[in-house]
């Protein structure tokens, strides 16, 4: 069975795009365009293997979706993308797989395959930060 | 010196007639004190009322307190009322001669008594314009030549005369210097004035014992009633009612110490403005690159020619991304919000990292990175990674991109100073170079080294800057030698860090 990725990604070209690389790449996909919807689907479907998520989101942010699946203890099969280079820094730092946008698309394809092969892209050093955190 | 209100002159268009009056009205008011002193005593003679008015002496001195008192109270009414100018002055002067020669006999007063007369020379030259010490001089010689001829019936002294004049000139010459000093003084302080009224920042000056001693009008009105607390605090930048004020403090000898305040609200409002723009445009710049640069890179995986054209598509767009990144580090830099991290860096790592980025680019033009490694650099220090590769980057990207033949060199060295453990990133080039002119302000922002280069070569002219700020932050220093169509050599200088273990 095909590993499943969901976008929640509110640029639609760019939700197509990541769509057509990531098939390519022999996932199922399926693309989400606001936070709310996204959150019903997390919350009432069965847990796709990886999931891309934008910051900035119509509705429920990026930001709450990821806090969310954090609690849920799913936090690790989310990547974040988003424009913003600071937030990025600060995510990856607090041990989250986190990419900026533009990114090249082999780093993508790269990075969701880790993650559904079970592969964590957490440095060691950040479950440091995670403890400085609770 | 603060005189009694009653003492005081209203303000008039002439300073110096207000300051002369100011002292006729001192002079006026010991004369009538002097009067009523004269005449409490005469009654206090031991005799009541009525002896007093039957002796003829204790009467006559009464008569004459009465009337001092009397005229010199309406002189001093006169000399108070507004623009009376020197009239009081003149009139006071005449008084004075007239009391001189009803005040003993005449012969004394042409006589042993003659210096009296000296007096009204004196007090016309300090109550009235400096000239005018001459007639009263005039006045002073006619009044001792007609008691001399018309009552004694015998020659003046012409010594006398002569004397009076050469009082008067003395007095004159005095009173036009010290009026002169006065006058530059007065100039200067409304000089400094009009500069402190005129100026838009606000000035305080306060004493030794931090008391407030002035404030312009633009000092009271940025912070009004709460100037003495404000400058009490002595802080360079204080809240007031949403308004954001800068103080620059600096200490004056013999004055104490100066603040000039500024209102920065708007500057700052504008900073803001500007980062939250840039920001934006930043966010929704890289969002379509991501999907240019993306579908791009899908359609580059297909066959030529298409996948050619897919891929200038793609250099092009990074070469925006590229841009964007710079404007926002540039931006960050500015508003002094980018930090530089501390941790373990490899260099080798960071020398392959940036042969990675640029190898490409030194192949598509014939040129080969020359790489150099100090042995004596330990293998790893501490240190920003993505920041040193940045400086490194935009270096050697620079030196690429300037140079047509030849090649470019990359040294990491060592440098032992006498009390820093330093090291150097060298870039050479044999590129166009930088003219001498041009040479120091090729690290300011939105400049390039010549104009040639701006024609002929893309960007925004940031990343001198950007490296600049960076290894300022990494408390280093960046210098470049340059010769016209020899080439460049940009060294980086940061200090050594060993990884601590």
């Amino acid at each position: 069975m095909k590993a499943k990725v969901l976008i929640i990604e509110d640029d639609h070209d760019l939700a197509s795009l990541f769509k057509i690389v990531l098939e390519m790449s022999g996932f199922e996909v399926e693309t989400i365009h606001d936070g709310t919807k996204g959150v019903e689907v997390l919350t009432t479907q069965p847990l796709p293997d990886a999931i891309l998520l934008d910051m900035h989101l119509p509705g429920v942010s990026g930001e709450e979706i990821y806090a969310l699946m954090k609690e849920r203890g799913d936090g690790q099969r989310v990547v974040i993308c988003s424009a913003d280079v600071q937030l990025v820094e600060r995510y990856q730092s607090l041990g989250a797989n986190a990419i900026t946008k533009p990114a090249p698309m082999d780093d993508l394809q790269h990075l969701i395959m880790d993650i559904v092969s079970g592969q964590s892209c957490v440095q060691p050093s950040s479950e440091r930060y995670e403890y400085a955190n609770i | 010196m603060r005189l009694p209100k009653f003492l005081q002159i209203p303000d008039t268009f002439d300073p110096d007639d207000r300051r002369r009056r100011q002292i006729l009205s001192i002079i006026l008011s010991f004369f009538i004190a002097g009067g009523l002193f004269s005449i409490v005593a005469t009654f206090s003679y031991g005799d009541p009322f009525l002896e007093v008015i039957r002796d003829p002496d204790a009467s006559l001195v009464l008569l004459s307190s009465v009337s001092v008192v009397v005229s010199f109270g309406l002189l001093f009414a006169l000399n108070r009322t507004y623009r009376s100018g020197s009239l009081a002055g003149w009139l006071f002067v005449l008084c004075l001669i007239a009391i001189i020669s009803v005040s003993d006999t005449p012969d004394e007063l042409v006589g042993r008594g003659l210096i009296i007369w000296t007096l009204p020379i004196l007090a016309g030259g300090i109550v009235l314009p400096p000239l005018a010490v001459f007639p009263v001089a005039l006045a002073v010689t006619i009044t001792n030549i007609y008691i001399s001829v018309a009552v004694l019936g015998v020659a003046s002294n012409p010594y006398a005369i002569a004397i009076f004049f050469m009082i008067a000139a003395l007095t004159w010459l005095g009173m036009s210097i010290t009026n002169s000093a006065i006058l530059t003084a007065r100039i200067e302080a409304q000089k400094n004035a009009a500069i402190l009224n005129g100026v838009a920042d606000g000035v305080v000056v306060l004493n030794e014992n931090d008391q407030v001693v002035l404030a312009n009008p633009a000092a009271l009105s940025l912070m009004g009633s709460g100037l003495a607390y404000l400058v009490s605090e002595r802080k360079h930048q204080q809240e007031l009612r949403g308004r954001v004020l800068a103080f620059e403090w600096s200490d004056v000898s013999g004055v104490g110490r100066v603040a000039i305040v500024r209102d920065i609200s708007r500057q700052i409002e504008v900073e803001r403005a500007k980062d939250a723009m840039l920001g934006v445009v930043s966010h929704e710049m890289r969002t379509p690159l991501t999907a240019i640069i993306g579908f791009a890179e899908v359609i580059a995986k297909r066959s030529e020619p298409v996948s050619e054209m897919a891929g200038r598509i793609r250099v092009n767009a990074q070469r925006l991304v590229h841009m964007v990144n710079n404007l926002l580090d540039h931006a960050q830099v500015q508003s002094g919000a980018l930090k530089i991290h501390r941790e373990v860096v490899s260099l080798p790592s960071l020398m392959q990292s940036m042969t990675n980025l640029l190898f490409g680019l030194a192949r598509e033009k014939n040129l080969p990175l020359k790489i150099n490694f100090d042995p004596t650099l330990p293998e790893t220090i501490m240190g920003d990674n993505v920041r040193l590769r940045q400086i490194l980057v935009n270096l050697v990207g620079n030196a690429i991109k300037f140079t047509d033949r030849g090649e470019v060199s990359i040294n990491f060295q060592r440098q032992e100073s006498e009390n820093a453990s330093l090291w150097q990133m060298v870039v050479c080039d044999t590129g166009i170079g930088i003219p001498v002119e041009r040479l120091p302000d090729i690290f300011e922002p939105f400049r390039r080294g010549s104009d040639y280069a701006t024609r002929c070569h893309q960007g925004a002219g940031l990343g001198l800057s950007i490296v600049k700020n960076l290894v300022t932050l990494m408390d280093g220093n960046v210098e470049v030698e340059s010769t016209v169509g020899k080439g460049s050599i940009f060294t980086v200088t940061l200090p050594l860090e060993k990884e601590n273990i």
